[in-house]
């Protein structure tokens, strides 16, 4: 099941345009205790690696215990802040309830179809330079029809000038 | 006999050279065999883990002697036990952190080949609510069991302590198992560019790391049916709970960076 969250309003593209930063950041701000648990479990298992070394096994059971409390506290707020979430979209009206299946094929229909924009564009940019590579072959051709036309000329004009200089010497 | 001073001077022992060598080996097969040098159908794989793993398994036994019945293992030698294995649990949560870094930097700076998106276009992502959850939960419920483990030892409840260690091991496996079923049920791989490198990478190593802890809780666990551990000398147990609470926390970074704040 995909996890509510409060940027279920948005729709997919603005979803995705949001920078990863901003994202965990916005995260931080819908349920703070989750990273407020970490740290905590972080700094209680530490103390009681120290404590441990220091061979006071009883007070480091006790750290111990304190960090599987303050793990147990944050998981607790990852799943409870999703489901307040995912309740108060539901309030708002901004998400009817749906079953995971329907929201795992949405989300592949909307991968889909990005896939299938991304696949137009680059269709229409292949389109497009094979009409400019069109184009710029006729030209060239032109070009070319022009530059023969001339040489022809050209060569016309040689063998009437080698007709006379030959008619001069026989004469 | 007697000695002058508290360190342990080791014996010539054989199983450093060889487990040195069965390492060499084991790893040199699974890298032949991943490019196809070794043909899948060779035993040649699970018979160079078997050395790898007998050769362990036999210098254990021989330190267990040592600490447990020939009495080396004075205090002063404990101790560098115990600044050794600190300073291992540093260097895992120095990998770890590299690896989070390594994530983050790909995460917060997505390329143009990904999307510009994070998790990339395309990527269909292990949903946190799922699996990952209920691993999650169950690694939480180890952690429970093997603290209540030490708590008991600490109070000489060994029979308690026993049974709590071998749920922990328990749930160990079931967590590896699970975590198993996700990678094959996962619809991205490893080669999937630089998120499925670095979520395999991270997940990965944990998972090596958890495969690690069910070998030393398996082996706490029959040292502590067998009484080998006394409460004032039991670094091998002390040295697993840390180990096991650590790999705990470091799961909760990365079920929270890697499945839910994606």
């Amino acid at each position: 099941m995909s996890m509510p969250s409060s940027f279920d309003h948005l729709d997919h593209d603005q979803k995705m345009k949001m920078e990863y930063t901003e994202l965990v950041a916005q995260k931080c701000r819908d349920n703070p205790f989750v990273p407020i648990g970490i740290l905590t479990t972080i700094v209680t298992v530490t103390i009681a690696v120290t404590k441990m070394k220091s061979g006071n096994k009883a007070t480091a059971n006790k750290w111990f215990t304190a960090r599987v409390a303050s793990q147990g506290a944050t998981l607790l707020a990852v799943v409870l802040g999703g489901s307040y979430e995912g309740r108060k979209a539901y309030m708002k009206g901004q998400e009817a309830p749906r079953s995971i299946d329907e929201i795992q094929q949405e989300k592949l229909q909307n991968k889909a179809k990005e896939r299938e924009n991304l696949w137009i564009q680059e269709l229409e940019r292949r389109d497009e330079s094979i009409k400019k590579r069109k184009q710029f072959a006729e030209l060239k051709k032109k070009e070319m029809e022009k530059m023969k036309e001339e040489s022809d000329k050209l060569e016309a004009e040689l063998k009437e000038l080698e007709k006379k200089v030959n008619s001069t010497k026989s004469k | 006999m007697m000695l002058a001073h508290p360190y342990h001077v080791v014996t010539p022992s054989p199983w450093p050279m060889a487990s040195s060598i069965a390492t060499m080996n084991f790893m040199l097969t699974t890298a032949l065999s991943m490019h196809g040098y070794v043909p899948a159908s060779s035993n040649l794989l699970l018979i160079t883990f078997l050395v790898l793993v007998v050769s362990i398994v036999l210098w254990l036994k021989d330190t267990v002697i040592e600490g447990s019945y020939l009495g080396v293992h004075t205090l002063l030698v404990r101790r560098g036990f115990g600044y050794g294995f600190n300073l291992f649990v540093l260097s895992e949560v120095l990998i770890f952190a590299a690896i989070f870094w390594a994530y983050l930097h790909s995460a917060m700076n997505p390329t143009i080949e990904l999307g510009l998106q994070w998790a990339p276009l395309d990527i269909v992502k292990v949903e946190a609510m799922e699996l990952p959850l209920l691993n999650t939960i169950l690694l939480l419920s180890s952690g429970a069991t093997v603290t209540l483990s030490h708590h008991k030892w600490i109070n000489g409840d060994y029979k308690n302590s026993t049974i709590a260690m071998f749920i922990t091991t328990l749930l160990v496996v079931v967590f590896v198992v699970f975590q198993v079923v996700e990678y094959i049920t996962a619809q991205f791989t490893i080669t999937d560019g630089v998120f499925g490198s670095t979520f395999y990478a991270g997940t990965g190593l944990h998972g090596f790391h958890m495969i690690t802890l069910i070998l030393m809780l398996s082996t706490v666990t029959v040292r502590m049916y067998f009484r080998t551990f006394s409460r004032t000398h039991s670094t091998n147990l002390d040295t697993t709970i840390i180990y096991s609470h650590v790999l705990d926390v470091i799961w909760l970074a990365l079920f929270v960076v890697f499945y839910v704040w994606v």
